[in-house]
Order: C-alpha cells, then sequence, then structure tokens
C-alpha cells in the first residue's frame, strides 16, 4: 500500500515538474535519452522497446528514457528523424527488418542502414504460413496447385518477404491489404482470405486457438510448439530463412562519439542479456533473442546483400 | 462469473485503487481536453509509471485514462468548435452552434449525461456480448465496412445547410483529398510529390484542428466578437441538458446501439461511429431543420456513440486478442507487459481482470461526467470571452496541439492549410462538415470496397445479409424524402 502511495505522490510530481532522474554518471548521460519508435504506440515492435527500455536505463544508472512515437511514411519518418539526429548519443531508434532494409535496396530513400550506430539486436522472429480452416485449400500442395490465392497482408513493404517465398514456391498469391496485421489475421478466421504469414509471436493466439492453422515455419528447424509444421529448409530454400525474417534492433544516427558508443553498446548488452528482463519476455511470449553490436552490423549487412537480388521484384510490388 | 465479478471489483473499492483510478481520470480528462492529444498519447505516457503496478491496478489506471478521454474531448469540441480527435468531430456538428446561442451548458450538459451513459450501455452490453462475441466479431467484413462507410457519407445529403451543389462539391472536394498517400491496397503513392510525409494521406487530427478551431479563431479574430456574441449564458441550461437526454431517450439509445456496434467492428474506427450516430438521429427525426444549427439530440447521439464504442472494442480486444481502436491496440500492449495476454486464455483464466476493466472503464466516465456537469457552468462562461483574448488562445493550442499528437512539423503545416481553407469554405457559403465527412470516411470506403471485390466479387456486397440490410437501409434514407414528395398528395390550398 505504502508502496503504491509512494509511487503515485512520485509519478504526479513527474508529470507535473518534468522531473528528469539523472545519471550518476557525471559525463554520460547528463539528459534524458529519447527512443525513436517509427510505429504508433501499441503493436509488436512498441511493445518490445518499452519492456526493455527500463532495463537499459538500469544499465545507465536510471536515465530517463522517453520512448518517442514517430509513425508514419512505412517507417520512414521516424527513421529519418533517427538517421539525421545529432550523433552525441541522445537520440537513439527502433529499427525493423526487412521493411527498412527493403526500401534501401529499392532505393530513392535517403539512408544508408550499413553507416547507422549498432547498439544490439533486441529479437528476431521466425514467420509462419498459416491456412483459414474455412478456405478450400487443405495444404501446400492445394495452395502450389490453385490459381489464386488470396494472401492476407499488412502492408506490401512489411510483407516483401512473404511475397517473395511465394514466387519461389510457385504460389499465384493475390496480396489484400489490411490496417495492419490483426485485421489480416481476422480476415484469415472469418475465411475471407485464404493465407495469412506473420510472426510467430503474432500468430500463436488464433493458432493455439484453433483459428487457424499452420503449415509452413520459416526456420531452420522444426519450432518446439510446431513439431508438426513442416519447415522451408525442408522444403530445400533454406535462403528464404533470413529472407521471412522479422528483426528488431535498437540504433543510433552514424558517428556518435566512439566514447558514448562504448557506454551504449555495453549497457545494451547487459540489459539485453539481463535474466529478468529474459523471464518476463518469455512469460509474456515475447522472448529476447539478443545479439551485441558487431552482430547486428554483420547481420544487417547479410539483410541488405540478401535482398539486393530480388530488387526487380521489390521495385515492382513497391512502385 | 459471481466470483470473478466480485474480484473484478475489489480492486477498486481499495484505497490505492481508488486513487490509481482518479489519477487515470485526471490525465485522462488533461488529455482529452487538449486538441491533438488523447487516448493513445495518455496511455502511452503512463505504461512505464505502471511497472511497479500489479496487472490489475495497472489496468484500473490505464483503463480510467481511456475511459475519461471521449467525453474530455467533446468540452472543446462544443466551446471552441475543436474535436479533440475525429470520434468526436460529430458533437462540433450541433454543439458549437448551441455555444454560440449561448446555450454551452445545455450542450455540456446532455454531452456528460450522454457520455456517462453511453459508457454504461457499451459495458452492459460488452458483458453480456463476451459469449457470442466471437460470432459478433465475425459477422463483419470488408462489405460491411463499407456499407457502414456509405452509410457515413449519406450524413452528407442531411447536413447540407444552402446550396445542396456547394455541398457536395465539398463532399467531392473531401474525397480527392483523401486520395492523398499511399494507396490502401496496392502501396502505390498517389499525390505525394516524393514527400515521405504525404505517404500516410491527410491526417484526421491535423486536418480537423485546422477546418475547425483554426478556422474558427480566424473567424473570432476577425469579427471581434466572443463565441457566444450578443447572446446571455443560460445558467439553468447544464440541468435542461441533464434531462434532454432523458426526453430524447430514444436518440440516445439508437446512438448507443450504433457506437457499439461500430467499436465492435475493427478496423471500422470511432470516427464512423459518430458520423452514423449522427446520421441516424437526423434521419429518423421528423423535424431535420434544425440539425447543424444547434439541435440537442445532434450531440447527444453522436456523444452516446462516441463513449458506448470504448465497450464495444473491448470485445475484440478480450476475445480475439485483436485491439478494436488504436486505444486498444495500446492498451493490449500494456497489458501484455503485464504478463496478461489478451484473447482466449485471459477470458478462460483472468475473467476478474475483464470484470475490473468494465468497472473502471464505468466508473471512470462518471467520473469524468460528474466533473464535467458540476464545471459546465464555468466552463460554458468562456464562450463570452473577448475574441481577443480567446482566438490566439484557440490558435496557439491548436498548433501545438497538432504538433505533439506525432511529433511533426508536417501536422502543423496540415492544420494551418486546413484552417484557411476551413475559413474560406465557411465564407463562401461551402461546407466544411462534408468536406471533413468525405475526408474522413473516403480512406475506408475505398479501402473496403477494394477489399470486398478482390475477396468477394460485386456479389459480396449483395448476398451477405448484414451488407444487404445496410444497403436497403441506405437507399430508403437517401430516397425517401423524394418519395415523400412524389407520393403525397397537394391538399386543396396547399402549396407543395
Amino acid at each position: 500500500m505504502k508502496k503504491i502511495h509512494c509511487f503515485l505522490i512520485l509519478c504526479v510530481f513527474s508529470l507535473i515538474l518534468g522531473v528528469n532522474f539523472s545519471a550518476a554518471d557525471n559525463n554520460y548521460p547528463q539528459k534524458a535519452i529519447t527512443i525513436i519508435v517509427p510505429f504508433s504506440p501499441g503493436g509488436g515492435a512498441d511493445t518490445y522497446i518499452r519492456m526493455v527500455v527500463p532495463y537499459i536505463s538500469k544499465q545507465l544508472g536510471n536515465a530517463a528514457i522517453v520512448v518517442k512515437n514517430i509513425p508514419g511514411g512505412d517507417m520512414i519518418t521516424g527513421l529519418m528523424k533517427i538517421y539525421h539526429a545529432k550523433p552525441d548519443g541522445y537520440t537513439l531508434g527502433l529499427f525493423m527488418t526487412p521493411g527498412q532494409a527493403v526500401r534501401q535496396v529499392v532505393g530513392g530513400v535517403n539512408y544508408d542502414l550499413s553507416k547507422v550506430t549498432w547498439l544490439g539486436r533486441i529479437s528476431s522472429m521466425d514467420y509462419v504460413m498459416a491456412l483459414s480452416p474455412k478456405s478450400k485449400f487443405k495444404t501446400l500442395q492445394d495452395l502450389q496447385q490453385a490459381d489464386k490465392v488470396i494472401l492476407g497482408v499488412a502492408n506490401i513493404s512489411g510483407a516483401i518477404g512473404t511475397l517473395i517465398s511465394c514466387e519461389k514456391l510457385k504460389i499465384k498469391i493475390t496480396p489484400l491489404s489490411h490496417r495492419g496485421s490483426q485485421e489480416a489475421i481476422l480476415a484469415a478466421i472469418r475465411g475471407d482470405v485464404d493465407v495469412v504469414q506473420f510472426p510467430i509471436t503474432t500468430m500463436r493466439t488464433a493458432i493455439k486457438a484453433g483459428d487457424l492453422n499452420p503449415i509452413l515455419v520459416f526456420s531452420k528447424k522444426r519450432a518446439t510448439e510446431f513439431q508438426n509444421v513442416l519447415t522451408i529448409n525442408e522444403l530445400g530454400h533454406p535462403e528464404l530463412v533470413d529472407i521471412v525474417k522479422i528483426g528488431y534492433y535498437l540504433g543510433g544516427p552514424p558517428n556518435i562519439t566512439p566514447s558514448v558508443v562504448d557506454i551504449l553498446k555495453k549497457a545494451v548488452e547487459k540489459a539485453l542479456t539481463d535474466k529478468e528482463l529474459h523471464m518476463m519476455a518469455d512469460k509474456v511470449n515475447r522472448p529476447i533473442i539478443e545479439a551485441n553490436a558487431q552482430e547486428s552490423n554483420d547481420e544487417i549487412n547479410e539483410i541488405i546483400n540478401s535482398y539486393t537480388p530480388f530488387k526487380k521484384i521489390l521495385s515492382n510490388y513497391l512502385k | 462469473m459471481l466470483e470473478a465479478v466480485i474480484n473484478g471489483l475489489l480492486p477498486l473499492l481499495t484505497w490505492s485503487g481508488f486513487m490509481l483510478l482518479l489519477l487515470g481520470t485526471l490525465m485522462g480528462m488533461l488529455f482529452g481536453i487538449l486538441p491533438g492529444l488523447g487516448g493513445p498519447q495518455v496511455l502511452a505516457l503512463l505504461i512505464p509509471i505502471t511497472y511497479g503496478l500489479d496487472s490489475q491496478m495497472a489496468t484500473i489506471v490505464l483503463v480510467a485514462a481511456m475511459g475519461a478521454v471521449p467525453f474530455s474531448g467533446s468540452i472543446t469540441a462544443i466551446l471552441i468548435n475543436t474535436p479533440g480527435t475525429g470520434a468526436s468531430a460529430a458533437t462540433t456538428f450541433d454543439g458549437f452552434p448551441l455555444s454560440q446561442q449561448g446555450k454551452a451548458g445545455l450542450a455540456l450538459g446532455a454531452s456528460a449525461t450522454a457520455s456517462a451513459l453511453g459508457a454504461i450501455f457499451g459495458a452492459i452490453v460488452l458483458s453480456f456480448l463476451i459469449p457470442i462475441g466471437r460470432e459478433v466479431v465475425m459477422a463483419f467484413s470488408y462489405p460491411e465496412f463499407f456499407m457502414m462507410a456509405i452509410m457515413g457519407l449519406s450524413v452528407i445529403a442531411v447536413v447540407s445547410q444552402g446550396s445542396p451543389w456547394k455541398c457536395l462539391i465539398s463532399g467531392g472536394l473531401g474525397l480527392l483529398l483523401s486520395t492523398i498517400g499511399s494507396d490502401p491496397i496496392t502501396g502505390a503513392g498517389r499525390f505525394t510529390f516524393g514527400n515521405f510525409y504525404l505517404w500516410d494521406g491527410i491526417k484526421p487530427v491535423p486536418a480537423l484542428i485546422g477546418m475547425f478551431a483554426i478556422a474558427e479563431s480566424v473567424e473570432l479574430f476577425i469579427k471581434k466578437i466572443s463565441i457566444a456574441g450578443q447572446h446571455e449564458i443560460q445558467i439553468s441550461g447544464v440541468w435542461d441538458g441533464v434531462k434532454s437526454v432523458f426526453q430524447h431517450f430514444g436518440v440516445f439509445i439508437r446512438g448507443s446501439i450504433v457506437g457499439t456496434i461500430i467499436g465492435i467492428v475493427p478496423g471500422v474506427g470511432g470516427v464512423v461511429a459518430n458520423f452514423l450516430a449522427y446520421a441516424q438521429a437526423v434521419q429518423t427525426a421528423k423535424d431535420k431543420s434544425k440539425f447543424g444549427k444547434g439541435d440537442i439530440r445532434g450531440v447527444i447521439a453522436a456523444e452516446a456513440a462516441n463513449n458506448a464504442k470504448d465497450g464495444g472494442a473491448l470485445v475484440p480486444t478480450v476475445v480475439f486478442g485483436i485491439p478494436g481502436s488504436l486505444e486498444m491496440a495500446v492498451l493490449l500492449g500494456a497489458l501484455i507487459l503485464h504478463g496478461l495476454e489478451p484473447g482466449p486464455d485471459l477470458l478462460i483464466n483472468r475473467l476478474d481482470v475483464i470484470f475490473t476493466l468494465i468497472f473502471t472503464l464505468v466508473i471512470a466516465n462518471l467520473l469524468v461526467s460528474s466533473l464535467g456537469l458540476a464545471s459546465a457552468g464555468y466552463l460554458a462562461k468562456l464562450t463570452k470571452i473577448p475574441s481577443s483574448y480567446i482566438a490566439p488562445v484557440i490558435f496557439c493550442l491548436s498548433l501545438i496541439g497538432a504538433y505533439s499528437m506525432n511529433n511533426l512539423f508536417g501536422d502543423v503545416i496540415v492544420a494551418l492549410c486546413f484552417g484557411f481553407l476551413g475559413y474560406f469554405v465557411k465564407r463562401l457559403g461551402y461546407s466544411r462538415i462534408a468536406l471533413i465527412i468525405a475526408l474522413l470516411l473516403g480512406k475506408i470506403t475505398q479501402e473496403s470496397f477494394h477489399q470486398t471485390l478482390v475477396s468477394m466479387g460485386v456479389k459480396g456486397f449483395f448476398l451477405r445479409p448484414i451488407s444487404l440490410s445496410l444497403f436497403i437501409i441506405i437507399f430508403i434514407f437517401l430516397t425517401l424524402p423524394y418519395l415523400r414528395t412524389f407520393i403525397k398528395k397537394p391538399q386543396k390550398g396547399e402549396v407543395v
């Protein structure tokens, strides 16, 4: 009870006075750090960053960290704010692959992900393809033999890995856009689209409830929770594992002062390996699958390279 | 079930639970009053400070904030013609004209009462719908979304003041403006001129702020009169407003039903709810002449729908784990952070949390409406402040509100452009209401039209019972006035 009263008083005062819980460190950080999230509040990526922020703050001496949502422009509006921010370490951001990497490969955007100061990967998730129980198609073979399969997607750039995988699997799909992944999943539950393909975390509830039937997982080995479901590796397309994968990364603008980068890299690495965070994340089915700064940097470059051969297909979809 | 109800209510009866409810309600009120800010922003701000709380206490503070936003947004809609979000846009149609006539108290009284009762209605429906929520959610698909959007657009036909042609031109301009941005189906850019800001099209909130608040402040500044002008503020108006909800109880019930149904359907959004509720109030009224000029029934219908929709939007959130609105998406994220995964699991294992959620929503609405009623008399006096003071305040608040929604300067530019557009649209006798309705509903109309064609073909519009029923209702509403004139035989000495 006392704890709640203290909390109430503290939060009211902090909201009114804009108190800055500055860190004990005299050098960095000396003021609040802003993490820009290029999406609206709510949703997978936003939930992840809000889950991780308290642990990063702890590693930076309880520094104030503000999560700022700048949605729009297919994630590019927020990304540009991060990329062109002052490289002082006080503006960082959440990045998401493959969408932002795909836009770079297609061209016409004013950023280069290989120059971003990478701090770490928060998570990466495999995709699962699932059929609507109301669809006339019941197996992967049915989809491959059909003349037209309606695929529910959230937006074209986010679904580009899915579109490439369907081309490789020779499924003649007609993508149908929705406002978000949840609307597309609901359309599949209703039977208005035949198939959907999203990260496992996004689809888990619907699959567990029997509202969708999983037919293919985009991973190298069989997922623990989908032991009876084929993997893309077994179908002879291991190259699609990395293409059809979502990743949430933490980074900052290019050329952040090296001493600040060192502090940030260590703090992010320690935060992402915190056992308490992992336990909490596992409990809510949002596992932390972390990578350090160097691994993240290499991974991003690999993703850009893996999409480059598909530039023509990408350009067709992203007119 | 009874045990879950009691366990759901108990946290609210504790001292700490009530304090958190109060804190959430006050924060929601503050964010609702500020133009541009609303449910998603207040929830995003509150999430970090709930980390130290248990899941039920966190639910209380978050849901209280969410529940307090709609009515608070309506206060500015009524007093200064500035809807906090698109969901309270229809409240301005009759609420602000009432303020201009010195009847702001009447509008605020009706709004507070309809809001509180609407929220209770939505919560009751939610409690009963949980067992059959799944079937209800599944009954609505693309053709129904399309028909509901068209129904919303049909409001243009009944809000025309003056020339119907000017009203249609305004609606056409709104529809054209709604095509700016990436195509909702193919993702291809349209009229973006290489500008990333325009990829999302014209955002509703900056457009609303500009079209109503900025245009109004410019007009106040030029005319140099207060909002209420020479009209006297009627002190008894607040209680008359409360009574008016019961006098027009049918309008309230129909508005609440519309709001709840729209809330249940994920992807349609609160914007459609208040327009549709307003449309049904106009179309079912015998005397339509006062709508748009200060008819209290317009305020009651829009406000009832605006608050009832939150109860409805909780249905897909708790049944499927699929948020029915942006506020629900943020709430869903927050619940996940507290170890609660909305969906079938929550429904089976933590029914008490769902009841905490329902009770909080109801109490927060009662609390904010009571505060609104208590302060309505004082708030109404704002309409007598001279324009030289109030106009710059509205102007500045509008720009801050436009910016603070997404922290984007582009939103400020859009608000300013729509401010001047709104001023000239009004001055030249065109319809701001028609333009804004078309702009807000244009995207969902084209999206659901295309989705229906791809998924079901043209027959999808007419072979589904709800879609067909909605089509028939729209047809009747649009043709009835003409049919009446055609069928009615002129009486002796009567001029038709």
